[in-house]
């Protein structure tokens, strides 16, 4: 897909670009594709589009298994279906994205795996920030959210420089939840709100689902609105349980994450200008 | 497989929630061997009824159970009062939740660990999921295995959130309405995670 560049002067920009041409030439099975999906992404856009949408992006290493390849493979193939996604769901309006990329559990994996997966996950925070077309063209604001004291300290910094280089951006919200369960995200918002009380800042009668949910990290996001998960299995393992339990549609899907695609997306988001029109 | 499993079961909006379906339901449980059937009901208005609805379980299972030597005990309950002797002896109690239960609840275990704090007891950095996961202990409903959606879509109504972890849950797309059959399919699927699990 060719990329361009609009100038800041015109108003609020959600580029989406009629595919090139030429491509045409070279891969016109790729063409006829891009051109469908752009069009599917203008009709859509005619109705109401979410705020937030969050995806646990499941199945990479069954798919890896599915095709054939090694683990590691499927989790680069899981990164670069990430960028995919984020770039319709940001082509059709959505302000937020948070995507479920790696559990405090999935620590109790083999050590070499969650190696594997903390190195590529550096590269691609690096490769977001600096290189990425998608982040540049909707202006992301990348944030990794959790507890980041169990990582080690090169990727705490990376973190930073990735919050510190998009912070200005101020169109589009991609969350990264990384290490992350929602337990100890609640968790962390208690502590937080007992600290307060503790400080005096708030009386303890003070406390309500409104301040919990302003120490959540999530506080600056508009509300989730649907959750998708992948690989068919139909559980949140923990993933946005505060944010997902009202008010938002919940699907789940029968592939495996690098398998997700546009038409996958479609009927979850035509269903949801179907409810928003009803109500 | 099912003898061990708690299953939930959540009645969306759709359906009309009647003493008739309750009773049918909690039927349906205990014969499965389920321990603990959970009844989510946003408003509270199923935990403002909670004698009548013994009385009408109780009713169902003597017609339920009529050719089987011994009928049940099914033991109908709010989430949070001081559980008794007969409780644990029952064979399937019925927790009637409600929103309150959710959110509010998690506002009261903050209250409360807030006052620990200040009273000195509790260190705020003790504060962890653990010591969370304890103060909801006090109550005999714990994360569920699995939760029955008998509504068309996914849609929790503010169901408890910290008791949601890792629950399945179960819908079946466009069903609109109360029916074994989708209990069925649900016991069903759940003895095949349960399976794959194991592999």
């Amino acid at each position: 897909m060719t990329i361009t560049f609009e100038s800041h002067t015109s108003e609020p920009k959600r580029p989406t670009s009629f595919p090139q041409i030429s491509l045409l030439f070279t891969s016109p099975i790729s063409y006829f594709t891009s051109v469908l999906r752009y069009l599917l992404i203008q009709i859509l856009k005619q109705g109401p589009v979410p705020q937030h949408v969050g995806f646990v992006m499941d199945g990479n290493r069954r798919f890896a298994k599915k095709i054939n390849v090694q683990t590691g493979e499927g989790h680069y193939l899981g990164f670069k279906k990430l960028e995919e996604t984020l770039d319709i769901c940001l082509q059709l309006g959505i302000k937020v994205v948070t995507v479920y990329a790696f559990s405090i559990e999935n620590f109790k994996r083999p050590k070499e795996e969650v190696q594997a997966l903390m190195e590529l996950g550096k590269a691609k925070l690096i490769e977001l920030c600096e290189h990425s077309d998608v982040v540049r063209k909707f202006g992301v604001r990348v944030r990794v959210i959790g507890n980041e004291s169990l990582l080690s300290s090169d990727l705490r910094d990376i973190i930073n420089k990735t919050k510190e280089t998009t912070k200005d951006n101020y169109e589009a919200i991609l969350n990264i939840c990384c290490p992350y369960t929602s337990r100890d995200e609640i968790a962390s918002s208690i502590r937080g709100v007992v600290n307060k009380a503790q400080q005096g800042e708030i009386q303890i009668s003070d406390i309500t689902e409104n301040i919990l949910e302003d120490n959540l990290y999530t506080s600056e996001c508009p509300p989730l609105e649907i959750l998708i998960r992948t690989s068919g299995e139909i559980r949140l393992s923990d993933f946005l349980l505060w944010q997902s339990h009202q008010n938002c549609s919940i699907r789940f899907v029968d592939c495996y994450w690098p398998e997700f695609s546009i038409w996958d997306m479609l009927p979850i988001f035509l269903e949801y200008q179907q409810n928003r029109q009803r109500k | 497989m099912a003898l061990k499993a708690r299953c939930e079961h959540n009645i969306g909006e759709q359906v009309e929630i009647g003493y008739r379906e309750i009773g049918k339901l909690a039927c349906w449980a205990a014969s499965a061997g389920i321990k603990v059937l959970s009844i989510y009901e946003p408003e509270g208005k199923l935990k403002r009824i909670v004698q009548q609805l013994q009385h009408h379980v109780d009713a169902e299972a003597r017609r339920f159970f009529a050719r089987e030597g011994n009928i049940p005990i099914l033991r109908v309950s709010v989430v949070y009062n001081s559980s008794s002797m007969e409780d644990i002896q029952a064979d399937l109690q019925i927790i009637l939740l409600s929103r309150s239960d959710g959110r509010g609840r998690i506002v009261e275990v903050t209250k409360s660990l807030a006052s620990e704090t200040l009273q000195g007891n509790l260190q705020s950095d003790a504060i962890d999921v653990e010591r969370i996961d304890q103060a909801f202990s006090d109550s005999h409903f714990t994360e569920p295995q699995q939760l029955i959606m008998f509504s068309p879509e996914i849609d929790l109504q503010g169901f408890p959130p910290w008791q949601l972890r890792l629950t399945e849950i179960f819908h079946v797309a466009g069903n609109k309405h109360f029916d074994y059959s989708v209990f069925r399919k649900a016991l069903i699927k759940y003895a095949k995670i349960d399976k794959r699990f194991g592999r």
